[in-house]
């Protein structure tokens, strides 16, 4: 399966209710941000790809220190598609290399195997010490859609949720996410109060 | 497709105002008004290379390139595009798949769908645009971030920030 999993919310999704905060606009504190960016964004000329869509507040931080932005926009529809070749695709507009991903919370969307062609994908356009930021819900349900992840600052991320309610989170524990990056290492993760799990990873040598 | 949010934009570049300039004297012709665009109306299909003295705007089909370097070329609601476009200020309401180049700047309004690259001293981006693609912003001032005390600031409109002094290092928290 390729699909984000927000295609697949039809039995277990919800209007609301569910854990605190599913559904409504918050600011979070970010220390997982604030690592991922002292690691990025001393490059010169540092170059960034979002995987999520794009959002004016996260375009203006980025300019500050960032060369080039990518806007993947994983959060349309794909159309299904599943392999190394289908990740080619929809991560075309990843030309050349690039010192930090804003992967946000995708891994929790796909299947283990869409994960691991995703996070191939991601190793093709990075090189070592390259650093990706990663969300992960490790409370019992998530978002139904795509969330958008709004930059406020550098330690400080406004999540604002689609419609759709939400659906049971795929509970990825740390554990595997290390095992799904492969070729990357977990720096640091940072569990938050409200159930999400942040992620550093450094692409290794 | 998603929910969109209130309109929001940002820009990135340097601090005129993001609202393009609607007219632009020719070189060799009296300046013309601002409502004196050429149009491309909602019927019009043109397969080709575009070029003109003139602004233009876009409400039907072109297939091909639109070059007016020295003149702004709008993309209407209903306007459909599979063309690069160069011109000194490019506005996107409707659906562009091509790359642009602004001289001046590049606008991405809140109904724009595009797909390609942007190449502009200052981008626009509305919220509720759809792009996929790169843009290049040039080298900014200095690799820096914002202080770590900087209080996050929920405004609707977003400006390009300046580029403060450098970042800290990690916080604490880890787990």
């Amino acid at each position: 399966m390729n699909r984000l999993r927000h295609h697949d919310s039809g039995g277990d999704a919800r209007g609301d209710g569910g854990e605190a905060g599913l559904g409504a606009i918050e600011e979070h504190r970010s220390p997982g941000l604030k690592a991922a960016l002292a690691g990025a964004a001393a490059r010169p000329g540092c170059r960034v790809l979002d995987l999520g869509p794009v959002v004016p507040a996260n375009i203006a931080f980025l300019a500050r220190f960032a060369s080039h932005v990518s806007i993947a926009d994983l959060s349309e529809d794909d159309g299904g598609g599943t392999g190394p070749h289908h990740w080619r695709e929809r991560l075309a507009v990843a030309v050349g290399w690039f010192d930090l991903v804003m992967v946000w919370d995708y891994l929790n969307r796909l299947d283990r195997q869409d994960a691991r062609d995703l996070v191939d994908r991601l190793r093709s356009v990075t090189r070592p010490g390259a650093v990706l930021f990663l969300l992960s819900h490790e409370g019992p349900e998530m978002p139904a859609r795509p969330v958008k992840y709004e930059i406020l600052g550098e330690e400080t991320i406004r999540y604002r949720p689609a419609d759709g309610g939400s659906v049971a989170a795929p509970a990825i524990l740390p554990a595997e996410v290390g095992r799904l990056l492969a070729g990357f290492r977990v720096d640091a993760s940072f569990l938050l109060r409200h159930g999400v799990r942040e992620y550093v990873a450094v692409r290794a040598v | 497709m998603w929910k969109k949010g209130d309109s929001e934009e940002t820009g990135v570049g340097d601090s005129s105002p993001s609202r393009p300039v609607l007219s632009s004297p020719g070189v060799d012709r009296p300046p013309r008004g601002p409502r004196e665009a050429a149009t491309i109306g909602p019927s019009i299909t043109i397969r080709g290379d575009v070029t003109g003295d003139e602004d233009l705007t876009i409400q039907g089909r072109v297939e091909g390139t639109v070059t007016l370097k020295q003149h702004n070329v709008s993309v209407g609601p209903e306007g459909r595009v599979d063309a690069s476009i160069h011109a000194r200020s490019v506005t996107v309401e409707g659906e562009v798949k091509g790359d642009l180049h602004g001289e001046e700047q590049v606008v991405l309004r809140k109904t724009a769908r595009v797909q390609g690259n942007v190449q502009a001293p200052r981008v626009t981006v509305e919220d509720g645009a759809r792009f996929r693609g790169g843009i290049d912003m040039g080298e900014p001032a200095s690799a820096a971030l914002a202080s770590p005390t900087r209080k996050p600031e929920p405004t609707k409109t977003a400006e390009t920030p300046p580029r403060p002094s450098p970042s800290a290092a990690p916080g604490a928290g880890r787990t």
